[in-house]
């Protein structure tokens, strides 16, 4: 996976997100802030579910549904990579 | 340059919602931090707005247009340089560009320092020749068509395809998405601007301005790339923040290597949505409006071309902060109605004593 693309987001602790590349901005709540920062960091989905399942206290399988979506939205408006694990395979 | 007697003279003082980059311009030569001389503003209507802003210009004065010709710009510029000397001389506009390009060397031999593109470089840049970039450079532009009458246009929306772009060949650019439409704009847009109206094929992605700064030999002395963030109903960008996208950067430093361009530009670039790949929509023949950004971002691209006007070496400005915002602002300057009445009756203001003109003294 071409991790390049993360290089140009500027996340910052508040959820604001800056483009670098695109100059687009983005305002994140707190649970796409997470998602992202653990994308950013390299997690794949099944740790990033599972952190939410902790954090939010639902079902494992909700929270990977719920985050594949999320990063499913991320790389149709092109912030992540389309080659990124949304955590879907095996699921099918 | 440091001298408190060295007078730059800037065009462009129109402070609107479709500013000029007079004001701009200045700015940044003030912030330069190497500058502790004199602005002389050279405006074409007395209620330009950067005439009146504190700490803009010391000395202004009116013009005739440039509609008038290269002689009648001459003789105004030499009898302003019998009153203020002017030591650089700083043309903001379309419009004038090919009036003060034809009299370069008149003003170098009155001791005005400029730092111009070519008139071989304007001609190449000019919106009827522009589709001829990718044959003749081998830069990537959108295909485009220069017509004269209606029956081209209908000839060339079938080569292009519709939605495609109608553009003047100095302003004005609009999209129409069939011929009846195409044909309701060339009219329009020939009545306003003259023939021919070019066509051109329409990318859709999203744009870039980048404001750069060319040696003439193919070098870049420095670019700074901004999002438009916040448009006017003209639209005009009202705000901007700077971005790092490493492959428009080359894009635009490939350009600058093929063309060759001398002095201030503005490239307008498409990245296509569906590849991702770059075209080159436009190329203004000087600094835009909002070019005090790149001042702000690192890159005093203006006070550069002063210093290379003077014949200063500038090395090429490596890196600029990303993420750099500016935003327009419109609010209401009260001033006394002297100023005013001075720029109309007699058409100069002087805010600083004006005794450094070249009367009485030889010119070398």
């Amino acid at each position: 996976m071409n991790r390049k693309r993360y290089e140009s987001l500027a996340l910052s602790e508040n959820g604001f997100l800056f483009d670098t590349e695109t100059g687009f901005t983005y305002t994140l709540n707190e649970t796409g802030r997470d998602i992202l920062q653990d994308l950013i960091k390299g997690d794949g989905p099944q740790e990033i579910a599972g952190r939410l399942a902790e954090i939010y206290d639902v079902p494992a399988e909700t929270a990977l549904n719920d985050s594949t979506l999320f990063i499913n939205y991320l790389k149709t408006i092109n912030l992540v990579p389309q080659d990124e694990d949304n955590g879907t395979a095996g699921h099918e | 340059m440091n001298r408190t007697d060295f007078r730059i003279a800037v065009t462009g003082m129109n402070a609107s919602d479709n500013p000029g980059p007079g004001v701009a311009m200045i700015r940044a030569i003030r912030d330069s931090g190497e500058f502790e001389g004199e602005i002389i503003g050279l405006s074409y209507e007395p209620l330009d707005a950067g005439v009146y802003m504190n700490g803009i210009c010391d000395h202004v004065y009116l013009m005739s247009y440039p509609s008038e010709g290269s002689y009648a710009l001459l003789e105004r510029i030499r009898e302003i340089h019998s009153k203020t000397r002017i030591d650089v001389l700083m043309p903001t506009l379309d419009a004038e560009l090919q009036a003060y390009i034809a009299v370069r060397e008149e003003l170098n031999a009155m001791g005005i320092k400029t730092f111009l593109p070519t008139m071989d470089g304007l001609e190449l840049r000019s919106k009827s020749k522009f589709n001829r970039l990718s044959e003749t450079m081998g830069i990537s532009v959108p295909k485009g068509k220069s017509v004269s009458d209606v029956s081209a246009l209908l000839q060339a929306g079938i080569e292009l395809g519709y939605p495609l772009m109608v553009k003047g060949q100095f302003y004005d650019a609009y999209m129409a998405y069939s011929h009846i439409e195409a044909e309701r704009l060339f009219r329009i847009i020939s009545s306003k601007w003259g023939l021919p109206v070019v066509l051109q094929e329409f990318i859709e992605g999203d744009e870039y301005d980048v404001v750069a700064l060319g040696d003439g030999v193919g070098g870049l002395i420095g670019a700074v790339p901004m999002k438009k963030l916040q448009l006017t109903d003209k639209g005009k960008a009202w705000a901007g923040v700077t971005v790092n996208d490493p492959m428009m950067n080359a894009f635009v430093a490939d350009i600058m290597r093929k063309l060759k361009w001398r002095g201030p530009c503005e490239f307008e670039i498409m990245k296509k949505r569906s590849d991702g790949s770059y075209y080159l929509i436009e190329i203004n023949p000087r600094f835009p409006a909002w070019c005090y950004l790149a001042a702000g971002a690192g890159q005093n691209l203006p006070w550069a071309v002063v210093k290379l006007a003077m014949g200063t070496d500038v090395a090429p400005f490596g890196a600029y902060e990303i993420g750099m915002m500016y935003i327009r602002n419109s609010i209401d300057h009260i001033y006394p109605l002297g100023e005013y009445r001075d720029m109309t009756t007699l058409g100069e203001i002087h805010r600083k004593a004006n005794d450094g003109g070249t009367h009485g003294k030889k010119e070398i």
